[in-house]
């Protein structure tokens, strides 16, 4: 387990560094300039030249990278001129509420997955799977922003049951406290991980259904609430387990779409509003973040792999 | 009283295009305490009787006629309640498969508990504490540590122990076994076996044991029942049976089984055709385009299961009956035989089929011949694996010695032999002979030239005079490819004439291989294993080789379809000079093609010969081992059922025992046995044992080994 940890870390720090480099030459490559996003459109050619010379971002590009990387490794991802602080800080303010819709949604989305994709599979072919296949298909097949922009429209403007906007508390805790305004955001990203999940669980619970042990099971004469629990849950949250870990990327940046829709105060908004305004420290740190939520994700998928599953040991 | 009946029983499964009549009217009785044997091929609805029993068919799955009782009651008119109650309860079921019919993720200790929880309101603990007792019962080694253990760290044979401790649990009355045995080795097959029959009468249950061989039944039945095509075709007490066959069926059935004890060169007799498809309703009897005593009446109607004193037989015309036409039948079945797969010949006997070749290799006289060059050379092969852990994370745990120094020729025109149990480093010695594998050490010469160390352009030539047959017939036929591409492959890789010259060339392999022109354009998956076989063979023969390795040819195939392909390649072997070396667990398989036998045990040939000298004076103790161990399909003697003359498993090759590396299991192991490895020693002739006590002396050598007659 240990060797383990230390060859998935190893195999971790060369995603990342490989994701450093491709995001740092992306954003360089980018149209725009830092020094004129920040200086503003009438700035006269000293004061860039100026500016440019200070932030070292007249030396070579090489040399740029080296720099951040070295601010990396001091846990500095680096200052974002345009907001005028540091990115560490924007993160640590940002991300928890983060954690709160992410989580929340993830959570709620499993725990209606892995029960409809039983059934549907129990079922197969037959009406509740039908249902469940086209529900399944219909999200999944939609850009999240689309589910988004209907929940709005049928719930906050024609009904006006919930507010179209996430609350704007500046903590976790804070946002806990408006529950109303978590439910169309938390919705939104609960359909979209949902139809994913619900898909994955589907089958593989064929799959261990088709297993010769399942008949073993039932020539126990074991009742078929106990062949579910016991025999098909652990055997399909194998197959399931690694997708999850998979499909965080997909997950996070449905997450980013749907901030953006409710103007919820997250990673995700301050990416989208990065992006919009050329503030390339911000959008480098939150990807390198997102690389490293991601390469944990999949380490912690596979480590639970091995838990599920006796025969794998690390 | 009887226990278990089954009274004209039809089950059908539908399928979206067509319903299937997997059991069509069959009956048939299990007492008290008593194994019933119910015999049949692939497909001849035989596992469909116990899942109707079970109640548990397949989708589309339904009895539509009959009744089962057991103990007096209708299994048919319960609810899926009481059911449930009675599965795992009253009847336990233990099935081939011991590799994928235990729950990978749960350990076997709460697998085995699980019956006694639900069934017999066992607490947790009581229930575990209880498995530990039964998986004691079906001899597990140091049970109690075993417990937590998940099936994948058990062996083959320990997991069948554990499905049989399972079924066990709640001390049913009736255990079905359908194919117990089949997916084990021999040595294990007969430890399996014994350890049915003694539990039977420890928990004084009934047993119906579904098999398709012969061998399994005539050693442990009290009564057999034949099946075939869904139907009961004979059925009486086992003696009766054995000695007294009279459906047609039976006796083809027995004179295609290849015997240990049968004279070599006689030609094996084969069932033309093939069984028939179950969905098409058909007014006669099932198995008379297939039989030779067919009239027009068999195709009339169906003969009914008619009883006389006890043994019951489904045929108008049986065997001893006033109406038999072939009223004096011939004394051995196997006397008889079409040699090809031809439209059915009905009525007649067919002549023995061409003689066999001269043997090269005779017994052990003194003058004999000096043997004819070989052509393929292994010397002093090794082979080491490294061995990784883990699915996905590999990482190296140790080094598996697959191969051992083994060292062995095969003459020009030759058949050898590779026998033994899986893991002997059979298959591995196979692929490096075939150059698909090099060795850690050692030289491979063909035809003179070393060509383990052939580079990959030179390789390529090579590779036309060695071809492959591989077991499954299923897998190793691209099935994405029409026959005639695959047959025409070869030809087309090593430039081989035209297009024109490559058809034709094709047309004439499917004719020696007797499958008609127009499988050119058919897929494999419209042929059946017997014919995928033929298929694999063709190709092979494509680009005329010399040497064929045949790894596993016939195991995939049921015991009529067998005879034809053991046939065939012996025609073959004639027709086109051919070297062939066989690879294969079956002994008798081996005894009926082979002229010359290795038996590999733990990555080491232990003893090589002529088949007679392997076959009726084994010298090391492991052959003589396996020779006991097989079943074979003769008439009980008395109450007397051979024992398993092998203990326990087959050692890891991570961690081979010191010495011989049969010393473990062996029974006359001594001191030695555990120091020194044993080298290959003459016995006279051409027969060599690696054995410091062999179990027959020497020739020239005396030594003070104690002599065994071995049967």
């Amino acid at each position: 387990m240990l060797t383990y940890t230390l060859r998935r870390s190893g195999q971790g720090l060369l995603v990342l560094a490989g994701l450093t480099v491709i995001t740092f030459l992306l954003e360089h490559l980018l149209p725009g300039n830092i020094a004129r996003s920040i200086l503003g459109v009438h700035a006269n050619p000293a004061t860039i030249a100026a500016f440019d010379k200070q932030n070292d971002l007249n030396r070579s590009i090489l040399v740029q990278y080296a720099h951040f990387v070295d601010q990396l490794l001091h846990g500095n991802l680096g200052y974002s001129y345009t907001q005028n602080r540091s990115v560490d800080s924007m993160l640590a303010s940002e991300a928890p509420r983060d954690v709160v819709l992410v989580g929340l949604s993830l959570a709620l989305a499993i725990a209606i997955a892995v029960p409809t994709g039983i059934v549907q599979a129990m079922r197969r072919n037959r009406l509740v799977d039908h249902v469940g296949t086209g529900i399944a298909f219909t999200l999944y097949s939609m850009p999240p922003y689309v589910p988004a922009l209907l929940a709005v429209e049928i719930f906050s403007i024609r009904l006006h049951w919930l507010p179209s906007e996430a609350p704007q508390a500046s903590t976790a805790i804070g946002m806990l406290e408006h529950p109303a305004g978590l439910v169309l955001p938390v919705l939104t990203l609960t359909l979209v991980t949902y139809a994913l999940f619900s898909r994955y669980m589907r089958s593989a619970v064929i799959d261990t259904l088709a297993q010769p042990f399942m008949h073993t099971a039932r020539c126990k004469g074991l009742p078929e609430r106990v062949i579910v629990t016991r025999h098909v849950l652990r055997n399909s949250l194998i197959a399931v387990v690694t997708l999850t870990g998979l499909s965080i990327p997909g997950i996070l940046t449905a997450g980013l779409i749907t901030e953006e829709v409710f103007n919820f105060p997250g990673v995700g908004l301050e990416y989208f509003n990065a992006a919009t305004t050329n503030d390339f420290p911000t959008m480098l740190g939150i990807t390198v973040v997102i690389g490293v939520v991601t390469i944990l994700g999949n380490f912690l998928a596979d480590v639970s792999y091995a838990i599920l599953d006796p025969r794998v040991r690390l | 009283m009887s226990l278990l009946e089954v009274r004209d029983l039809h089950t059908e499964i539908r399928t979206r295009h067509r319903v299937v009549h997997a059991v069509d009217g069959i009956s048939f009785d299990v007492q008290e305490g008593e194994t019933v044997g119910l015999v049949g091929e692939s497909g001849s609805g035989k596992s469909m009787v116990a899942n109707s029993i079970m109640r548990l068919l397949p989708p589309g799955g339904a009895v539509t006629k009959g009744q089962i009782l057991l103990a007096n009651t209708d299994l048919l008119t319960l609810d899926e309640r009481a059911m449930r109650e009675l599965r795992g309860n009253q009847v336990g079921l233990i099935f081939q498969d011991p590799m994928s019919g235990l729950n990978p993720t749960m350990t076997i200790g709460r697998q085995v508990a699980e019956p006694l929880i639900f069934h017999k309101g066992f607490g947790r603990r009581a229930a575990l504490a209880r498995a530990r007792e039964l998986l004691d019962m079906v001899s597990i080694p140091r049970a109690s540590e075993r417990l937590d253990d998940y099936p994948h760290q058990l062996s083959g044979g320990l997991r069948q122990r554990v499905v049989i401790a399972m079924a066990l649990a709640c001390s049913p009355r009736l255990l079905i076994a359908d194919e117990p045995t089949t997916a084990l080795d021999v040595t294990i097959q007969a430890q399996i076996l014994e350890l049915l029959d003694d539990l039977k009468a420890q928990f004084n249950m009934a047993l119906l044991l579904i098999t398709h061989d012969l061998g399994v039944v005539a050693e442990r039945a009290n009564r057999v029942a034949v099946v075939y095509a869904g139907h009961v075709v004979e059925t009486a007490q086992t003696g009766e049976l054995f000695t007294r066959i009279r459906h047609p069926y039976t006796q083809a059935l027995f004179a295609s089984v290849p015997r240990l004890d049968q004279e070599r060169g006689r030609r094996l007799y084969s069932i033309p055709g093939a069984p028939p498809d179950l969905s098409v309703l058909y007014p006669g009897c099932r198995f008379a385009p297939r039989c030779s005593r067919a009239h027009q009446e068999c195709e009339g109607s169906a003969p009914a299961l008619q009883d006389d004193g006890g043994h019951a037989v489904a045929c108008f015309f049986s065997l001893g009956s006033d109406k038999d036409p072939l009223s004096a039948p011939p004394a051995t079945p196997a006397a008889q035989g079409p040699e090809r797969q031809v439209p059915p010949q009905k009525g007649r006997p067919v002549a023995e089929g061409p003689a066999p070749r001269a043997v090269p290799v005779t017994g052990s006289t003194p003058q004999e011949p000096p043997p004819p060059a070989p052509l393929l050379q292994l010397q002093d092969i090794s082979k080491v694996f490294t061995a990784t852990s883990g699915t996905f994370f590999r990482r190296e745990t140790g080094l598996v010695q697959a191969v051992a120094g083994v060292s062995l020729g095969v003459a020009k025109g030759e058949t050898l032999g590779l026998v033994g149990e899986s893991g002997c480093g059979k298959t591995t010695l196979g692929r490096i002979a075939a150059t698909l594998e090099t060795p850690s050490s050692g030289k491979v010469l063909f035809n003179d030239k070393e060509i383990s160390t052939f580079k990959e352009r030179k390789l390529r030539k090579i590779r036309r005079d060695i071809q492959l047959v591989f077991q499954d017939p299923f897998s190793s036929l691209d099935p994405r490819m029409r026959v005639g591409a695959i047959i025409r492959e070869p030809l087309v890789w090593q430039h081989e004439g035209d297009r024109a010259s490559q058809r034709e060339r094709v047309l004439e392999l499917l004719d020696q291989v007797g499958l008609p022109k127009k499988s050119v354009d058919r897929y494999p998956h419209e042929f059946s294993g017997g014919q995928r076989q033929r298929v694999a063979l063709a190709r092979a023969l494509a680009l005329y080789p010399r040497l064929v390795i045949a790894d596993e040819p016939v195991s995939a195939l049921d015991v009529s379809i067998r005879s034809q392909v053991l046939n065939l390649m012996k025609d073959l072997q004639s027709e086109y000079e051919l070297t062939y070396l066989v690879i294969s667990h079956d002994l008798s398989v081996v005894r009926y093609i082979a002229d010359r036998v290795a038996v590999m045990y733990l990555g080491r040939v232990v003893e090589v010969g002529s088949g007679d000298e392997i076959y009726s004076r084994p010298g090391h103790p492991y052959t003589a081992a396996l020779l006991t161990c097989i079943p074979q399909p003769n008439p009980p003697q008395g109450d007397q059922h051979a024992t398993a003359p092998v203990r326990g498993e087959l050692p890891s090759a991570l961690k081979p025992p010191s010495g011989c590396p049969f010393r473990l299991r062996c029974p006359e192991a001594k001191d030695i046995c555990a120091e020194k490895v044993p080298a290959l020693g003459s016995l006279g002739g051409t027969h060599e044992v690696a054995c410091h006590f062999p179990l027959v002396k020497a020739e020239t050598v005396s030594r003070g080994a104690q002599v065994t007659t071995d049967a």
